[in-house]
């Protein structure tokens, strides 16, 4: 993989400093006292994007092939996502008929 | 890719007994480690379902000498109810986790798997030996947990609580459910450093010209079964943590209020034993496919040298296995279908089980379609690779029944669901055991095993076995649940009460002929007929190393690959097979 | 991609591959744990109101102690790809300083929890769901610091010391970001949400 002439640091610091901003907007948020649907948007997508930049330029995903990232992102995403999704009826189930 | 070194050999040789066969780091003895380990725990298994039998069909025989082995359990000669739970928890236990999953998947793949890719070895043989060392504990506390105080886990090995989760429940739900689930952890940890190995190797390892489209369909159904358990067993594990914290530290995941067991209302709150259902089965799915998936790999890597001809649509078979073990991961709640689920999502479930299928059927016809126009060699390797199909298919109908949710309502927990996984992950796996053993004891140990002793053993495999899973199916049909211990007092089942004598029968004539290969195994490894490199004129890699291969596998220099894997037949070739090293100029490549 | 084999086709050598897969079953560990945790929610009538139960400053802070950790490794990768062993070794000895001081953060929090009455089976708002999920998931994500932070030491001796590779302080950097990223998500979903 070909790095550039220019100092890997800065991306890094950028980064840092991004993900602390993406934080506190977080916790601002949170307190803030949205509708809830409106807040798990916005908590859920400021999270992917926080886990995307971990992954992205501190884990190096951005140069490596593109596979390696989508097929981590994937099977972690994917499967959690899918494992809560179909538990989540029969959660209300329980929570509205008490089985 | 390392070029072979002498002086690595070398030192080979000077190691240790102890560093050499006991802890070694070559995949190949590695390989005949978790082979033999796993071919005992099978005896094992095979002893607890002869007892299984016993009760099913002589419950109020009063069996002295049993009492003997087993003094609380068969106390005064006659089975207690929850010794029973503990045989079929442990029956299943043993056979799934450690007899299957062991010879088949950590046996033959990593004896297979870098002899088939043209790599010397696994990308990491210290962590593969610490993951056969890391089964030896397992199998220890799954056996010594018949002998603490309660007996063996029985909650079945689907492990449901709340009998799993509360120690006072039942005899079988203390200690011994405990050792079980430090068993099954210990087995995730050994076949996640097993799996890690196997995916790294096939995607990193290849020899040159080894693409991943001429591998061979054992290299492919194993990545594949690999990839899916593990993405699939971490779920386990989390529920298994869980389930010892229910145990020990007085968690509610799995216990809801008001539940009385043992004369107590227990404290616990918030819980669902629908938890442990999803996070069990979102495993417990994709390792029966896992165990299967390999098996259909190595049929037709048997199959095709013995009809001499390519196999029937690889490319396809490779698209369908990659299918199945995508939908398999999405299909757990077929499992569940009477858990009072809501109906719309065990729709989702049923159609997501019945279009496997589909690829499953592909499968099965591209097999028969391999034998299509060949001049077969019905060696005993051939006849277990047949005998595969057969029961793939005739099993495989089970599940059209059981996939539908309407259907399955009377199914679950019948005698018809037992003999249909017992068909697929009994019966497939169990052949695909034998036809891989028949074809590659030549490769491992330098001598053929005996074709006559294996004729036999074939017939009281496939016959008995027939007798007593399809016999089950009607059983289950009739109403006949599955884990109740003594059947022979219900009257709706008065009409189907010969079908259990039936079924126990051909079980010990099904064990009887096991002994044959036993006995076969045995005698061929000094008497057997010797056996040269590539004594079946087959054109897979593993077949132009010597039998059995040296440490390093391939001497001096790497392979490198010029074809694909099935190469038979190509009328440019002087002989019917073209190994997959002869270069492109000697022979032009088809594949 | 080159898959015509002799080459590694994702352009990344075994130990790498490795501990991508390693990273994605541990990842799969925490998904589980945290379906679970969304399960129980669901099905449960009430739950404590984490801002009142959790100094949510006081664990904004952890999350800033830990990224900043993540930062601090990602850097000495970069140092160690230049084979600046000095600012390497130092970097990693921060990352480990970060990890100690989330763990001893962690420590102070579930002390303070323990007090107000919030054990692994009951708590004063009567879910005791919320007890169970709540040490379970940061008790193994903390061991999973803890893990990190022992290998992070050694590490970072063995650098000043000039025995290691830029591949093994990456493989190790892998490591220390994905244990980042999983407070990410149990930072937002168990505090947060």
């Amino acid at each position: 993989m070909e790095r550039s002439e220019t100092s890997p640091y800065g991306t890094l610091w950028k980064t840092w400093g991004l993900l602390l901003a993406l934080t506190v907007v977080m916790v601002f948020v949170d307190v803030m006292g949205l509708p809830r649907i409106l807040l798990l948007v916005v908590l859920i997508a400021a999270m992917l994007t926080k886990a995307f930049f971990i992954s992205s330029r501190f884990m190096d995903l951005r140069h490596e092939k593109m596979v390696v990232g989508l097929a981590v992102a994937f099977s972690l995403l994917f499967f959690g996502a899918i494992l809560f999704a179909l538990m989540i009826p029969d959660g209300f189930a329980i929570l509205h008929g008490g089985r | 890719m390392t070029r072979a070194n002498t002086a690595e050999t070398a030192a080979h040789e000077k190691q240790s007994f102890l560093r050499r066969y006991l802890f070694s780091t070559d995949h190949k003895i590695i390989g005949i480690q978790y082979y033999l380990t796993g071919g005992l725990m099978g005896i094992l298994g095979a002893f607890l379902a002869g007892l299984i039998r016993l009760q099913l069909t002589w419950p109020t025989t009063q069996w002295n000498f049993l009492a003997k082995i087993f003094p609380t359990g068969m106390e005064g000669g006659f089975m207690k109810p929850e010794f029973y739970l503990s045989l079929v928890t442990m029956h299943g236990t043993i056979m799934i986790f450690f007899f299957v999953s062991l010879v088949l998947v950590s046996g033959f793949g990593n004896y297979l798997i870098p002899l088939q890719v043209g790599a010397r070895d696994m990308a990491f043989p210290f962590l593969n030996m610490l993951s056969y060392w890391t089964i030896v504990p397992a199998i220890l506390i799954a056996a010594a947990s018949f002998f603490v105080e309660g007996g063996a886990a029985g909650s079945g090995w689907t492990a449901y609580p709340p009998l799993s989760a509360v120690p006072s429940a039942a005899p079988g739900s203390g200690s011994g459910q405990t050792l079980w689930l430090l068993a099954v952890a210990l087995f995730i940890a050994s076949f996640t450093m097993g799996g890690l190995n196997y995916v790294t190797t096939v995607l990193n390892l290849r020899a040159k010209g080894m693409s991943m489209m001429r591998m061979p369909l054992t290299v492919w159904s194993l990545l594949v079964a690999s990839v899916i358990g593990l993405l699939a067993f971490p779920a386990l594990t989390a529920a298994a943590i869980m389930l010892l914290f229910d145990r020990h530290l007085g968690t509610s995941f799995y216990l809801p209020a008001g539940l009385f067991i043992a004369g107590k209302l227990l404290p616990n709150e918030g819980g669902s034993p629908l938890l442990w259902q999803h996070l069990f089965w979102f495993l417990g799915h994709p390792e029966v496919y896992v165990l299967i998936l390999p098996a259909l790999g190595i049929t037709f890597d048997v199959l095709v040298p013995f009809a001499r001809r390519p196999a029937f649509g690889y490319r396809v078979t490779v698209y369908c296995l990659v299918a199945i073990a995508f939908l398999s991961m999405v299909v757990w709640g077929h499992h569940m279908f009477v858990s009072g689920m809501n109906p719309l999502v065990g729709e989702f479930f049923s159609i997501g089980t019945l279009l496997i299928t589909i690829p499953s059927t592909i499968i099965g016809v591209n097999m028969i379609a391999s034998l299509w126009g060949g001049k077969l060699r019905l060696t005993t390797a051939a006849l277990f690779a047949i005998g595969t199909i057969s029961f793939f298919g005739v099993g495989g109908f089970g599940g059209l029944f059981l996939g539908n949710a309407a259907a399955d309502v009377q199914l679950h927990d019948t005698a018809f669901v037992v003999g249909h996984f017992h068909f697929m992950i009994g019966g497939v796996t169990l052949l695909a055991i034998f036809s891989g053993s028949y074809y590659w004891f030549p490769k491992m140990f330098g001598r053929k095993l005996s074709e006559i002793l294996g004729r036999f053993h074939f017939w009281m495999t496939v016959v008995p076995f027939y007798g007593i899973f399809a016999t089950m199916h009607f059983y289950g049909l009739a109403g006949a649940p599955r884990r109740y211990y003594n059947l022979t007092q219900y009257e709706f089942l008065e009409g189907v009460r010969w079908m259990p004598m039936v079924i126990t029968v051909f079980a010990f004539t099904l064990m009887a002929g096991q002994l044959l290969f036993l006995v076969n195994l045995v005698r061929s490894l000094w008497a057997g007929e010797k056996a040269e490199a590539n004594p079946w004129e087959a054109t897979t890699l593993e077949w132009s190393a010597p039998s059995p291969p040296p440490h390093g596998n391939w001497g001096e220099n790497d392979p490198v690959v010029y074809r694909g894997a099935y190469e038979y037949g190509n009328p440019e070739a002087k002989e019917d097979f073209v190994p997959q090293t002869v270069p492109a100029q000697k022979v032009p490549a088809h594949s | 991609m080159n898959w015509s084999g002799g080459v590694a086709p994702l352009g990344m050598s075994w130990q790498k591959v490795m501990m991508w897969i390693f990273i994605v079953t541990d990842g799969l560990l925490f998904a589980g744990f945290l379906a679970s945790y969304g399960f129980a929610r669901t099905a449960a009538p009430s739950w404590p109101n984490q801002q009142e139960v959790f100094h949510l400053w006081f664990i904004s802070l952890m999350t800033f102690v830990l990224i900043s950790s993540s930062a601090t490794m990602a850097t000495s990768v970069a140092a160690a790809r230049l084979a600046d062993w000095k600012k390497a070794s130092t970097m990693v000895l921060l990352t480990f300083a970060g990890g100690a001081v989330f763990l001893a953060m962690q420590a102070y929090e579930w002390g303070g929890l323990i007090r107000e009455g919030v054990t692994i089976s009951g708590n004063p708002w009567n879910v005791p769901a919320f007890g169970n999920y709540f040490f379970l998931i940061t008790g193994f994500h903390g061991t999973h610091v803890l893990i990190g932070t022992v290998v992070l030491l050694t590490l970072s001796f063995r650098a000043r010391a000039g025995k290691t590779t830029a591949a093994g302080v990456e493989l190790a950097g892998l490591y220390w970001h994905f244990v980042d990223l999983v407070w990410v998500f149990v930072f937002t979903l168990f505090y947060l949400v």
